[in-house]
């Protein structure tokens, strides 16, 4: 009796496909759902948000949320010291929040996931030589030498991609190689290798089937340090510049009225959390997802305790 | 405290792990009892259940697996209980598992694990255990225990190795002893060498023991009594002697086929055809059917129980092998 | 281990001279120092000067060799804002730096370790998943804004603890505990896994079978497994915490030490003084990676120093 009952719940399990898998798994949705929302925002801004975010009204200056005395259903997350509503501006702000990181990620997997191949399918000294340059790289002093770069620069979008993708993409090389040597020890693509298949050949029927799964993993994950790095960086005033829109910069300009208009700090620094908790959840979940062995210690685990976080 | 007149006793002992894709029935139903002095051998396949068995007569299926049925007893107490289990592990029953490199921390020294359990089971002190260690590290052969104990599992060869869990197994004058294939990640000189020393310890302590393996061969010379595992389920039983000579369920006749025999020349060594069934879906029929020469629709239908024969043997079989009848259908008698 | 150390210390030298040469290049080749330095209003000849004075009408590659032979013997110029040697301002302001991230790191390493071990023991138990749930904030939510959250709570609505600055042990509290939270959730995870790998190993069951207490087990076998994993996540960490945590909470905080420092070095355009702090900076980083190596051969018997190179 037991094993069938059992069985016949696996099949209804598996049987969901990749949209049913996130559906079931709270957290995994939970994720969705934020990058969804964060999509959204970013494409629909201008038709979403009630106000024009830019949009001035002293009269109406740093106006608190509608739950509190004085808060109206026009600013529902109130006005900050230009009458402008915060609320619109969040939902603006999602637009940096979702561009930086993809053209970060995006610049940094590119070349990492190169100089990994590379160096991973090479091996001997070129390997050598470029692992050396890595790990130094990995012990450059990280934030405090973008502030710098930053700097001396002068910040702008395209400044701050480049040097959040230059402070990222050796993990990415790091995991490449990884992957490769790996995937290289792998008897099928010694065999491959033995029957004369050409390098580019077996670097992608065989080699690169393996690396998708981890590298978009690390990806989703990597976009969540971007987010928080470019915050940080708008936050300290050497990231995004007025009068363009980021979270991180709000946050700055709403820490003069910390005292007395609190609003204008939380609301945004709310929305850097739940992007960046919605994409973290994300990664793990494809982290288990992903990795069969990974999957059954969940599955071992959630026998021992019935009522699982994973439900 | 139920009643029992033996060491150890396993009654129906039913054991299983529930995975994402059916529950395993990794033991199915096995009873057996060893006595004061008894070296007992448990031969089967990989997947058999051999070491869920062994395990579970230690009070150690771990979650997700559990007991779902049975009764293990000790001396007439049930080992199901969990005090009961952790006061008799390591102090009244010890076990040596297969691999001796995996067996301990590689980054705590010998001295250091060799101690800790005599520490908590006798009552001595760490200096004490020290000097004990030496001696034991002695008595299993291994030269210079002193600076010996000072130094961690990888500075020790394989064959070293066990015998170092060995003497830690021992380290509390056990009763019993189980070995749980103590010697396949050995080569073939060391495994002698082992299987002597285990039998050497056993006669001198007086250990009940209990020999795990899936090479006859192994057994053939250290254990009195044989028990053949298959599927879960124990499929023949007696001694070494008869299973040997007169295999009556096909099973142990094809184990013995596939095992190099010292005393017959076989040119190679003949592996059972088939694959053992999938635990997850128990057939109706007894579970050897599809790999049986001799199989017939009844064997398809019914399980066979074990079934007491003459001389203290028994064996689970509808059709078994004529007791006259050389080992195994695929062996040669002569010599080529 | 004497070789061993000398070898490492050669390639700490040579990245601190890398990061230092990478600095240089982006201030004097991509960025134009003079301009960033000096004032809106400032003439043709006031650049001039300050060219001549910083050197800077040199050819680059003298202008590199001396930056570099200077750097090596602590000398970095004198700041621009504060008009003494950049190297005195730093290092005046350390202290109160190594005070912040000291106090943060071990309140991060120590209640990360504990989350770790005790959520690792029973994966999937309530514990298990209340620590995870924690530590998931712990990581996703940005620094700047847990300070100034605090400041709110804390400071301004409980009355707690001073909102700023620094002096006795009441600064210190939400300034490290702000700088130790996202070392808390990762260390927690790293200590969790390396904790359920542990004791999930064939050395672990059977040193069950042989009858050694699940305290002892956890304690000794386990921790002493998953320590040496996380003393490697631990160095970067406080990696972490020195070039970035620091800057980021001491700016939010008004803490006197070098991440403040170069903040408003950088305000000020004083291009001198934040090399100086990133030159400090790198020293700290490449030592902090030394000794993270000789912790790990030390508690890890398997690795000689022979064999690490
Ligand atoms: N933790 C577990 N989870 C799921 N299934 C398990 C677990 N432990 C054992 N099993 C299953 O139980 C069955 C018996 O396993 P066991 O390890 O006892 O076999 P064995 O006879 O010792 O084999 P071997 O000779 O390979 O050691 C196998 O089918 C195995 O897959
Ligand atoms: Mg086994």
């Amino acid at each position: 009796m037991k094993p069938a009952s059992a069985g016949s719940r696996s099949e209804r399990r598996r049987s969901g496909g990749w949209l049913m898998r996130i559906v079931r798994d709270p957290t995994a949705l939970f994720g969705v759902l934020v990058l969804a929302l964060l999509v959204a925002a970013a494409l629909f801004a201008p038709i979403i948000a009630p106000l024009d975010p830019n949009k001035q009204d002293l009269a109406a200056r740093l106006l608190p949320p509608f739950y509190a005395e004085g808060g109206s259903a026009e600013h529902l997350l109130g006005t900050d010291q230009l009458g402008r509503d915060v609320l619109s501006r969040i939902v603006h702000g999602a637009r940096i929040s979702l561009t930086i990181p993809l053209v970060s990620v995006t610049l940094a997997g590119v070349f990492g996931t190169a100089v990994g191949l590379l160096a991973g399918y090479r091996g001997g000294k070129t390997d050598a030589f470029i692992m050396r340059i890595v790990d130094t790289l990995f012990s450059f002093p990280g934030l405090l030498l973008a502030l710098t770069i930053l700097a001396v620069v002068g910040p702008s979008f395209w400044t701050l991609a480049i040097v959040l993708s230059l402070r990222i993409w050796m993990v990415f090389a790091r995991m490449t190689r990884g992957l490769v040597l790996s995937a290289r020890e792998a008897e099928y693509v010694e065999a491959a290798e033995l029957v004369g298949a050409s390098p580019v050949r077996i670097m992608l029927r065989h080699i690169a089937p393996n690396l998708t799964a981890p590298l978009l993993t690390l990806a989703v994950l990597e976009s969540a340090h971007v987010i928080l790095s470019e915050a940080a960086l708008s936050f300290l005033g050497l990231g995004i510049q007025p009068p363009q829109m980021s979270w991180g910069l709000d946050v700055a300009i709403g820490r003069q009225y910390v005292f007395s208009a609190p609003w204008l700090i939380i609301f945004p620094g709310l929305a850097i959390a739940v992007a960046v908790l919605g994409i973290n959840l994300l990664a793990g979940w494809l982290r288990v997802a992903a990795d069969p062995q990974e999957s059954a210690k969940r599955f071992a685990a959630a026998a021992d305790a019935p009522s699982a976080w994973s439900g | 405290m139920i009643r029992s007149d033996h060491l150890l006793e396993i009654r129906n002992l039913e054991v299983v792990f529930p995975t994402r894709d059916g529950t395993v029935q990794a033991v199915r139903g096995v009873s057996l009892t060893v006595d004061a002095g008894d070296s007992l051998g448990i031969v089967g396949e990989s997947g058999s259940g051999k070491s869920t068995l062994a395990r579970a007569a230690l009070g150690l299926i771990e979650l997700p697996g559990r007991i779902a049925g049975g009764e293990i007893l000790w001396k007439g107490r049930s080992l199901l209980d969990k005090r009961v289990a952790r006061r008799i592990r390591g102090r009244e029953i010890s076990m040596v598992s297969q691999d001796p490199m995996a067996s301990m921390s590689p980054i705590l020294t010998i001295g250091t694990q060799m101690t800790e359990v005599m520490t908590r089971h006798l009552d001595i002190g760490s200096r004490e255990a020290f000097t004990r260690a030496g001696d034991l590290l002695e008595k299993v052969g291994i030269p210079d225990p002193g600076r010996r104990l000072g130094q961690y599992p990888f500075e020790f060869s394989g064959g070293m190795q066990q015998r170092v869990v060995i003497a830690t197994a021992l380290s509390c004058d056990p009763m019993m002893l189980i070995a749980d294939e103590p010697t396949t990640a050995l080569d073939v000189t060391t495994q002698a060498q082992i299987l002597e020393l285990i039998s050497s310890l056993q006669k001198d302590l007086g250990l009940a023991l209990v020999l795990i393996t899936h090479d006859l061969g192994v057994v053939a010379g250290a254990c009195d009594l044989l028990k053949v595992l298959y599927a879960g389920e124990i499929v023949e039983s007696g001694t070494a002697d008869q299973l040997f000579h007169r295999p009556r369920h096909p099973y142990t006749a094809a184990l013995l086929g596939s095992t190099p025999r010292l005393d017959v020349k076989a040119d190679r060594l003949v592996a059972i055809e088939g694959h053992p069934p999938d635990l997850r879906q128990v057939s109706i029929g007894c579970s050897f059917t599809p790999r049986c020469p001799h199989a017939t629709t009844r064997c398809a239908s019914a399980s066979p129980v074990l079934q007491p024969s003459e001389a203290g043997r028994a064996y689970a079989c509808w059709n078994p092998l004529n007791g006259r009848e050389g080992p195994g259908p695929s062996h040669g008698e002569g010599r080529a | 281990m004497g070789r061993y150390l000398l070898k490492r210390l050669s390639q700490a030298v040579l990245v601190v001279i890398s990061v230092m040469v990478v600095v240089f290049v982006v201030t004097r080749l991509i960025g134009d120092p003079v301009a960033v330095m000096l004032p809106l209003e400032a003439t043709e000849e006031n650049r001039a000067l300050l060219e001549a004075q910083l050197g800077l009408d040199r050819p680059i590659l003298t202008q590199l060799a001396d930056y570099v032979a200077d750097a090596v013997r602590f000398d970095l110029g004198d700041s621009l804002w504060q008009r003494r040697p950049a190297m005195d301002v730093v290092l005046e302001r350390l202290p109160p730096t190594l005070l912040l991230v000291a106090a943060g790191f071990a309140f991060g390493v120590l209640l990360g370790v504990v989350i770790g071990v005790v959520s690792g023991m029973r994966p999937g138990g309530w514990v298990d998943r209340a620590a995870v749930t924690f530590v998931l904030l712990g990581v996703s939510l940005p620094q700047f804004w847990i300070g100034l959250v605090f400041i709110v709570f804390f400071s301004v609505g409980l009355g707690w603890f001073p909102t700023s600055g620094s002096g006795g042990i009441e600064y210190l509290v939400l300034p490290g505990v702000v700088l130790g939270l996202p070392v808390v959730g990762r260390i927690a995870l790293v200590t969790r896994s390396s904790m359920i790998d542990e004791l999930n190993t064939q050395h672990v069951k059977d040193a069950t079978a042989r009858g050694v207490s699940r305290a002892r087990i956890v304690m000794v076998h386990a921790m002493k497994g998953a320590g040496i994993a996380t003393i490697t996540i631990a160095g970067w960490e406080l990696i972490g915490v020195l070039a970035g945590g620091a800057v980021v909470v001491e700016t939010v905080y008004a803490w006197p030490g070098i991440g403040f420092t170069a903040m408003q070095a950088i305000e000020r355009h004083d291009i001198i003084l934040v090399q100086a702090v990133v030159f400090v900076v790198a020293i700290m980083v490449v030592t902090i990676n030394i000794i993270v190596d000789i912790a790990y051969t030390m508690l890890d018997p398997r690795v000689k120093f022979d064999r690490v190179s």
